[in-house]
């Protein structure tokens, strides 16, 4: 790194408080513009697109990568319950793991990657070229117009990619199952159902289930915010935006770690 | 180097109640630069006024203090009555409602077309959509751009980018404009269509026009006065005819770099 990127530990501590303080000030202000039923109806188009580009855009890698991740875990967990004769757990041990950790987090890294780092570009790139300015200068508040859309869509994305790779993800397993330790799809998937069961919410989502989804609502909502913080604070012409983008996807992998667990405490520590 | 005699037109003197721009002791630091330092400005109605200066000389941060988007370190900054030096966010949204400002670089929204990015602050402001869609049409007819309303700016050149942009900061009839190196990139042609919309602004909507500039053909086109904002002041205001007399050094480099025609434009 040259001299002028070169900071002391000090002052990037201060530039880490500085941009998470300012990250939770921007998702409040978010959040009282979502509230506000004029805004809302005004916001509903441009929510649908933000929904269906994020969507799009990670559907398909988010699938291909549920698939192996399903896989691995299936046959990782695989070989070691066969030394006990226990191949039959291996839908329990996916599913729990699916559905609690690796759906939300596999899901939230592949967000942060793809849609995290465009949302922080796209905005980087107007704060330089002055179209922010404009929309200030429009009465037209960025917060309003720009950044709820982002992160209502990423929170609502991010819940529908966790379903889809759990899906996906335990598909990937079963035909692990099936191949390399004869247990049947019916069967893999009816103890998977099984081994969802517990304390039940709504009448059908298992804790398992609704701790990974609350999760990945979280995460989508972080993964939003962060990264339409860093794409409005970008400065400096385009080396400016590709700092943005990379302090996005740093700083929306690092919190998906730190948040993910304290909400895997919360909920499997903390509640009952 | 040392700052030159002051030197002002005998319209600098105008009164105060014409006056739209008042600024007043206005300093601006950026770290240890000083920016602007003491900076006094009175801009009357319905004028155009060019601020020229050499690059770094704070020509566009002047702007950003006229519409809000930074406040100076000390000094007053007053917009069509109302001080934006210490506003509130509703006293400067209500500045902002009289104010159109034309971007160097367009600044329009990449995917909006030409005809939304123009009808954005009219169905902002509650516009029925019907209602704003004529207004749109016409004024895209005033810049001559009605058959590009339904392209995205990354469809058209740049010289339509800014007439869009024209369009986008005069469509609900500002009385005051600001146009931040409104020429800078164009061919002659299409400079002198800009300089026209610019005069036209200020003859046809009776908007005040502030321009920054290094053009001086364009300036000495468009404006009433102009200012050279030389070492944080703007102590030479001079009227174009004064402006090319001028034995102002910096007025002397400028005019001298510039590829004037024998009356003055290019």
């Amino acid at each position: 790194m040259n001299a002028r990127g070169s900071r002391s530990i000090p002052q990037r501590l201060a530039d880490s408080v500085e941009f998470a303080g300012g990250t939770v000030v921007l998702f409040l202000d978010a959040m009282v513009g979502l509230v506000t039923p004029q805004h809302l109806t005004r916001s509903i188009r441009r929510l649908v697109d933000q929904i269906y580009l994020q969507l799009v855009k990670s559907m398909g890698v988010v699938t291909i990568v549920g698939v192996f991740i399903g896989m691995i875990l299936a046959i990782q967990s695989g070989e070691e319950l066969r030394r006990f004769g226990a191949e039959d757990q291996l839908a329990l041990i996916v599913a729990g793991s699916m559905a609690r950790e690796m759906g939300p987090f596999i899901t939230s890294v592949i967000l942060a990657a793809t849609v995290g780092s465009a949302v922080a570009a796209e905005l980087g790139t107007m704060r330089v070229s002055e179209e922010i300015d404009a929309l200030e200068l429009m009465n037209i508040d960025p917060v309003r117009y720009l950044v709820v859309p982002r992160i209502v869509a990423l929170a609502i994305a991010s819940v529908l990619l966790t379903v889809l790779v759990n899906i996906v993800g335990m598909s990937g397993a079963a035909v692990v199952a099936k191949a390399n330790y004869g247990i049947p799809y019916a069967d893999f998937f009816e103890r998977g159902r099984e081994a969802l069961a517990g304390p039940w919410l709504f009448g059908g989502l298992s804790k398992d289930l609704y701790s990974g989804l609350a999760k990945s609502l979280i995460f989508g909502l972080m993964i939003g915010a962060l990264s339409c913080f860093a794409g409005l604070n970008a400065g400096g012409g385009a080396l400016g935006v590709g700092k943005a983008v990379r302090r996005a996807v740093v700083a929306s992998v690092v919190m998906t770690l730190v948040v993910g667990y304290v909400i895997t405490w919360f909920f499997w520590v903390v509640l009952p | 180097m040392s700052t030159p005699a002051v030197e002002t037109s005998g319209s600098s003197s105008s009164s105060y109640s014409e006056s739209i721009v008042r600024m007043a002791g206005v300093t601006k630091r950026f770290g240890d630069n000083v920016v602007l330092a003491d900076l006094e400005l009175v801009i009357e109605r319905g004028t155009n006024f060019v601020i020229m200066g050499l690059s770094g000389t704070g020509k566009s941060v002047t702007l950003k203090l006229m519409c809000g988007l930074d406040r100076p370190d000390s000094g007053t900054v007053e917009i069509c009555g109302v001080r934006l030096d210490n506003a509130t966010r509703k006293d400067i949204a209500c500045v902002r409602e009289n104010l159109g400002f034309v971007f160097q670089g367009a600044a329009l929204i990449n995917w909006l077309s030409a005809r939304e990015n123009v009808a954005l602050p009219l169905l902002e402001r509650g516009v029925p959509r019907k209602e704003a869609e004529e207004i749109v049409a016409r004024e895209l007819a005033e810049v001559g751009l009605s058959d590009i309303g339904d392209k995205y700016p990354d469809e058209i050149s740049g010289g339509m980018r800014k007439r869009v942009g024209f369009a986008r900061a005069t469509v609900d009839e500002p009385k005051l404009v600001l146009y931040d190196e409104p020429t800078s990139g164009l061919d002659p042609r299409t400079t002198r269509t800009i300089d026209e919309l610019i005069i036209d602004a200020r003859d046809r909507l009776g908007a005040t026009g502030v321009v920054v500039s290094h053009d001086v053909a364009s300036a000495l086109r468009v404006a009433d006065r102009i200012g050279l904002l030389y070492e944080g002041h703007l102590d030479v205001i001079l009227t174009p005819d004064e402006f090319r007399r001028s034995d102002h050094p910096v007025v002397r480099s400028f005019l001298e770099s510039a590829p004037l025609g024998a009356n003055g434009s290019s």
